[in-house]
């Protein structure tokens, strides 16, 4: 896809991309600077940095964050942080399952310890 | 040895790659005439491009006087001048970005938050020089007035929540400017207390300077026929009629207001500064963009306005001496003839005595250890294509997207299920994949990990590139000791 479409897509400006693309947040176009074409992985990256952005991380922040191996941490409530994998952020996951699970897990962590039903002895 | 947990926070402790550098002004020269009944500003900046591909320029400033209407911004790249018009600033945004993505030379000139302007160049090739001029003007009354020239940025007047390709640049390299103002003699212009030189540059740095402007009722009001004073009155002109349209408590007439922002050529928040170089010229080629950078620091007085190599700051205490040497302690010299004497082999002390724990264990029970080492043969670990058959039975039990994950960064088994960090433990001691990790220079336990990882791309369901966080050059591909190792496992 052209530029435009890219822009398009992803709800940028044409001059946000290019400011992207400079500052290394966003992969060069493909087919050289002379025949640029975009694909999926500049959506992608384009998606990853509006979320991260809509996290509140400044640019220098996503920089890290793009290069390091240990996750992105994102704060639910005081004492829980959620540690994703920066390479799942901008995919467009159903996040039904993951949360579903993350649910169940948080309760085994965090809920309330129901006391076991106590067997009664028979009477007499 | 297991690691702590994963800090989330620990990225921010690492060194991160530098944004690119901005682009630095190589020169900036104001100049600024005072003709009652206006005062025109104009604002030379110059700088070069030394990349070796085409760039595309951005610029964020400040307005350089309070109150001021932009009414002409040219370009001069390697000799040739373009002007910039005034258009509607979406239809002259539309221009500007297609010509920028096919390769022309553009230039756009924009308005933003708290009367910043924003201006862009598209097409500089390596080795240009590109020379800006922006002319301004302000309107100037009889009396004493004082305005705030701004060279460089203004930390009195930030501006926030910018789009990123809009956020300005800062440095603190200064470089050569100046500032000449052109007036008759019955002005007097004050600058900190003293008289500013009229029609003299003006070595200046950074800093927004306050100017004390005495405009005294006898100069006669010019009536010029400069086509650049004639363009500052008209422009003049068409803002306060602008003002005076907005100023209206009736319907706002925005289309009179455009057709008399883009008659007079004037910068405002719905018409922009926009020229876009002939289609012929496009090299097809998108620019780079980058960013010019203001000064955004005073320069001390003796400052150079290259910055110097750093100096090296003298220790404040000599290092404290090494301790003296002692000698080693030599045994007297006993006169008389020398005698060899057999090494002396001590019996096992069966009365419970106290020995130093430095001391070797008696000789008899490091003779028994040997033996025991040396006799009895080390078990034989399975054959390789059986752990391999285990790994593959024994990696659905992994939640790979999480924990998974954490192994293969940390290299630590127990992010994993207990039946399968044990498993892994047990690969990781087998001899040749101990060997390969050691060539691989890996913890043998985070290869085992990854040749666990391998045996989960065997099922379905498994997400992809899980090697990368192991092999981040060639996720597809790993090195060839692991291909052969997972071969002979049978998980390749």
């Amino acid at each position: 896809m052209k530029l435009d479409q890219l822009a398009t897509i992803t709800d940028a400006t044409v001059r946000q991309i290019r400011f992207l693309i400079a500052e290394g947040f966003v992969p060069s176009p493909d087919g050289g600077r002379t025949y640029a074409s975009y694909d999926d992985k500049h959506v992608r990256a384009i998606r990853r940095f509006q979320r991260l952005k809509a996290l509140g991380f400044p640019n220098a922040a996503i920089r890290i964050l793009l290069d390091a191996r240990e996750g992105v941490p994102i704060p639910v409530v005081e004492g829980v942080t959620l540690i994703v994998a920066s390479e799942l952020i901008g995919g467009d996951l159903d996040v039904g399952p993951i949360v579903e699970r993350a649910g169940a897990r948080l309760r085994e962590a965090l809920g309330k310890v129901r006391p076991k039903a106590s067997k009664k002895r028979a009477a007499g | 040895m297991t690691e702590p947990l994963i800090d989330p926070l620990m990225p921010f402790f690492r060194p991160a790659a530098a944004p690119p550098p901005p682009l630095l002004l190589s020169r900036t020269d104001i100049h600024l005439w005072l003709t009652p009944p206006m005062a025109r500003l104009r604002i030379h900046r110059a700088f070069d491009n030394q990349e070796g591909v085409p760039i595309e320029a951005v610029l964020t400033m400040p307005p350089a006087l309070d109150g001021e209407v932009v009414h002409g911004v040219a370009v001069t790249i390697g000799g040739q001048t373009w002007t910039a018009h005034a258009r509607a600033h979406r239809r002259g945004e539309g221009e500007y970005d297609g010509a920028a993505i096919d390769g022309n030379r553009a230039v756009f000139l924009e308005e933003t938050k708290h009367g910043w302007r924003v201006l862009s160049i598209a097409g500089i090739r390596p080795g240009e020089r590109a020379s800006i001029d922006c002319d301004s003007v302000v309107g100037l009354e009889v009396g004493e007035q004082e305005f705030l020239l701004r060279p460089g940025m203004d930390r009195d007047r930030s501006v926030t929540r910018l789009p990123d390709h809009q956020v300005p640049r800062r440095t603190d390299i200064h470089h050569p400017a100046t500032l000449t103002i052109w007036a008759t003699e019955e002005f007097g212009v004050h600058m900190m207390g003293q008289d500013v030189p009229i029609g003299i540059p003006m070595p200046i740095d950074g800093a927004p300077l306050a100017l004390r402007i005495r405009v005294p009722a006898t100069v006669p009001r010019t009536t010029s026929t400069q086509p650049a004073d004639i363009a500052a009155e008209t422009a003049l002109h068409a803002a306060r009629q602008i003002s005076t349209l907005l100023a209206n408590p009736a319907v706002v007439d925005r289309q009179a207001i455009r057709a008399l922002a883009i008659s007079a050529n004037l910068l405002t928040a719905e018409t922009s500064l926009v020229f876009v170089g002939p289609e012929g010229e496009a090299s097809g080629v998108l620019p780079t963009m980058r960013k010019v950078a203001l000064v955004d620091r005073p320069r001390s007085p003796g400052e150079p306005m290259v910055p110097a190599a750093p100096t090296v700051i003298p220790e404040a205490s000599p290092p404290a001496p090494y301790p003296p040497e002692v000698p080693p302690e030599v045994p007297p010299v006993v006169p008389g003839r020398a005698r060899f004497r057999l090494p002396r082999f001590r019996l096992p002390s069966s009365g419970g005595g106290l020995t130093s724990p430095s001391a070797p264990p008696p000789w008899n029970v490091r003779f028994s250890n040997w033996l025991r080492h040396v006799v009895r043969r080390r078990p034989k670990p399975p054959p390789l294509p059986e752990l391999g058959a285990r790994l593959v039975a024994a990696a659905p039990l992994v939640f790979w997207r999480q924990d998974g994950a954490l192994a293969l960064r940390s290299g630590d088994a127990s992010h994993l299920p207990e039946a399968v960090a044990t498993l892994v433990r047990e690969i990781a001691v087998v001899p040749e994949v101990s060997a390969t990790g050691r060539a691989l220079q890996l913890a043998p336990e985070q290869l085992a990990i990854g040749l666990l990882a391998m045996a989960a791309s065997k099922h379905a369901g498994t997400p992809p590139g899980l090697l990368g966080y192991l092999f981040p050059d060639g996720p597809d591909t790993p090195p060839p000791p692991v291909s052969r190792l997972a071969r002979r496992m049978g998980i390749a």
